[in-house]
């Protein structure tokens, strides 16, 4: 059994047990704020017709509520430092239901971009961080898995939005649907009150005989992960630094000289560029082809079962002995094949080769999705992920918002979806080339810092064995400060 | 005398022949007769025929036309001019005329009418609008003649006039379309389903639009229920949590007594 120190939280992880009601919660509000926005653009044609407003106008309130939904990341950093997950993801819940209450009764597209789009988007913030974040206090080893499950919530409840809003909307109109949404956004809450904070002085439970050299090995290579080699280092530059300033006490920038931040944040701002845009053209290139709507809706359904289908089954696969101590080449891996993906659509010809293409790009989408911050986590580790994907979503606001309407932008001028597929394809391949190469090159640095540090670790206790009282006073030390500091920040 | 009789005579006479005579050198064309297009001679092709019998002159070309409207690529110099209608549809019906130029007299044409039953081409087959907005049904319609439209509403199978008591129900006409407003939408009344008719001399058609109207708290009930259900919910969570804490906070209490000393000597 690893120390608790080895995981830099202080205590051990529980790994199960509420951890799983937990991940259930995660799954409802993930889902929620990825699915949501997309499931809104039922009724704009709707709502076009009755403010009497031009298309881009329309699709300016998806753009406001996503704009909204990635800069409320850092604020919603600051308030889980500072409260913790639940209340903020009771907050957020009631925000969006508010936002879009409110907005039934609107009289102009104004008010719509305020409720839905500014309200809305920061309540759907509130929901997105949290459970991130609570889902690294209650799992270590089993990490993967339980990311990979709430991550594969966005796809089954965009399955089931889809239809519902259709059928609201045919029964009630926006209006009535936008009420009735607002109540249904209210589960959020419920996946809030699940979300209870974990408890940090349970001694976990012994394992039995059978199961013991699977979980040994699991802990093993969780013991082994980036974050712990990283941390390890920086944990007495840490204790040092944290009491400078009101600020830095809840937005940690000392993030921006953590190497593998550095990696994961220069690598995702190239690849989000041309993260989404595959999707959203993906209906209009097969209608380009001479394919019917409903052959090319069913294509986005084909990639969106494809996309549920991988995200549990990557995150187990990123849980296993020989993947989990090099999670970052796993999603190096994941990114460059999504890449490959859109580089031979063009090749795909008539409507089975634009099959083949939805599964496999499905595929290649949930598989980066579900590693997406599961690896953020391996890198900066459970206390600093808080902030990390708060800064990391802030940032990658601009090119999530730039990249279709870019991607849009070539297809106006050449005439020809290919030249989409060619640029993203480029897109992703660089990035995943970039994080391959970096990633060795952090790992080759990360293991030789901590066989330094292992060498110094040996000589301390070698001098300290001449005096008990020396040794057990830094160990208390270093042991207390980190435990203080978690116990602060509940 | 007798003189002055001869010339009266023949100034009569030939008043007498001028119409037969100016009808003479008039152009004559034969033209086929009108078709009546059905849903039998819907695959056989059929085709109108121009002759031109009787000319003064020369002709220089010939063309067809329907609708007061050219038809393309129709221009031949020939004498007997045919067109042809494969397949012929609703919309291929119309008043066609075909038109004979020559250089030194006017124009000469001679119409031939192909009529069929109208077809209704548009309309929405069903319409939802909250109550008091305004709704608007429509039918578009193909066919020659122009059909005469009229709106009813069905009252079971069969149809029934509109009751305009109210004055919110305006109906405008046109050629190929007919348009029906209702204002003010009144959610006991107004919603059923609403045929248009066109009528013209070869028969009639019609088509039927279901008009819904949502009430304005229709959608406060499924917000209620699902509210409900969610406090439900968080209560049950909220208890079940309240009844296991007792049991978790001893046990925390228990096994780090040396870190709880270290944080009362800090």
């Amino acid at each position: 059994m690893p120390p608790a120190a080895a995981t830099n939280l202080g205590y051990t992880p529980p790994d199960g047990g509420w951890g799983w009601a937990v991940v259930f919660g995660a799954f409802i509000s993930i889902g929620f704020s990825y699915a949501f926005p997309k499931s809104l653009t039922i009724y704009f044609k709707e709502i076009q017709e009755y403010f009497s407003v031009s298309y881009s106008e329309i699709a300016w309130v998806s753009s406001v509520m996503l704009a909204s939904m990635y800069a409320g990341g850092p604020v919603s950093s600051i308030l889980v430092n500072r409260y913790g997950s639940r209340p903020v993801v009771i907050v957020g819940g009631v925000m969006v239901c508010t936002g879009m209450a409110l907005a039934s009764f609107g009289t102009n597209i104004i008010h719509l971009y305020l409720c839905v789009g500014v309200i809305g988007g920061f309540g759907l913030a509130f929901n997105l961080q949290p459970s991130l974040t609570i889902i690294g206090t209650y799992f270590h080893v089993k990490r993967p898995i339980a990311n990979g499950l709430a991550m594969t919530g966005s796809p089954v409840i965009l399955s089931t939005l889809a239809p519902l809003n259709q059928l609201l909307f045919d029964s009630f109109g926006w209006r009535g649907s936008f009420l009735i949404l607002g109540s249904i956004v209210l589960n959020c809450c419920v996946a809030g009150a699940l979300m209870r904070p974990v408890n940090k002085s349970i001694q976990p439970k012994t394992i039995d005989e059978t199961s013991k050299c699977e979980s040994e090995a699991e802990e093993h290579a969780a013991a082994e992960d980036t974050s712990t080699h990283a941390d390890n280092l920086q944990t007495e530059d840490q204790s040092e630094s944290k009491g400078h300033s009101f600020v830095q006490k809840f937005i940690d920038v000392s993030l921006f000289r953590h190497r593998g931040f550095l990696i994961y944040l220069i690598g995702n701002v190239v690849m989000f560029f041309a993260f989404f845009a595959p999707v959203v053209f993906m209906a209009p290139y097969a209608k380009h082809q001479g394919i019917d709507e409903y052959s090319a809706a069913f294509l986005l359904s084909i990639f969106a079962l494809a996309d549920m289908f991988i995200r549990p089954t990557t995150g187990l696969v990123g849980n296993t002995k020989w993947i989990r101590p090099r999670i970052q080449y796993f999603f190096s891996f994941a990114v460059t094949y999504n890449g490959v993906c859109h580089l031979m659509c063009p090749l795909a010809s008539g409507y089975t080769g634009l099959l083949v293409y939805a599964v496999f790009f499905g595929l290649a989408f949930g598989m980066v999705s579900a590693l997406l911050f599961e690896v953020l986590m391996d890198l900066v580790g459970a206390p600093r992920f808080s902030t990390a994907v708060g800064l990391v979503t802030i940032i990658d606001c601009g090119p999530v918002l730039l990249g279709p309407p870019m991607a849009g932008a070539l297809v106006d001028y050449f005439g020809d979806y290919k030249y989409i597929y060619y640029a993203c394809g480029v897109f992703m391949v660089v990035s995943g080339i970039f994080f391959f190469v970096m990633h060795y090159y952090n790992y080759k640095k990360l293991d030789e810092e901590h066989r330094k540090s292992k060498a110094m670790e040996t000589r301390n206790s070698d001098e300290a064995n001449d005096s008990i009282l020396l040794l057990s006073k830094e160990d208390n030390i270093s042991q207390s400060d980190t435990f203080l500091l978690n116990t602060e920040h509940e | 005398m007798h003189r002055n009789a001869v010339m009266l005579a023949v100034v009569l006479l030939g008043n007498l022949m001028l119409p037969f005579i100016s009808a003479q050198n008039e152009p004559k064309i034969n033209a086929s007769d009108q078709t009546i297009l059905t849903a039998d001679t819907s695959s056989k092709q059929v085709i109108l025929q121009c002759n031109l019998t009787t000319a003064h002159t020369r002709h220089k070309e010939s063309f067809w036309m329907k609708n007061g409207q050219d038809i393309p690529n129709t221009r031949t110099e020939q004498k007997d001019t045919i067109y042809r209608i494969n397949k012929p549809r609703a919309d291929d019906s119309g008043e066609y005329m075909c038109v004979y130029t020559f250089d030194t007299a006017p124009n000469a044409n001679a119409t031939i009418e192909v009529k069929a039953k109208p077809d209704i081409t548009g309309h929405k087959r069903s319409e939802n609008k909250n109550e008091g907005e305004n709704a608007t049904l429509y039918c578009k319609s193909v066919g020659y003649p122009h059909p005469t439209w009229t709106w009813r509403k069905m009252d079971g199978k069969s149809p029934m006039e509109l009751d305009n008591s109210t004055g919110r129900i305006f109906i405008t006409n046109r050629d190929n379309y007919t348009e029906l407003n209702i204002l003010n939408l009144d959610i006991n009344t107004d919603p059923g389903i609403y045929e248009c008719n066109a009528t013209n001399a070869i028969g009639n058609t019609a088509q039927t639009t279901i008009l819904r109207v949502r009430s304005h708290l229709a959608p406060l009930w499924p917000f209620l229920g699902v509210l409900a259900e969610i406090i439900i919910l968080v209560v049950i969570i909220v208890v079940y949590e309240k009844r296991k804490r007792p049991d978790d906070i001893i046990d925390g209490k228990t096994t780090f007594p040396f870190l709880m000393a270290v944080r009362t000597h800090k």
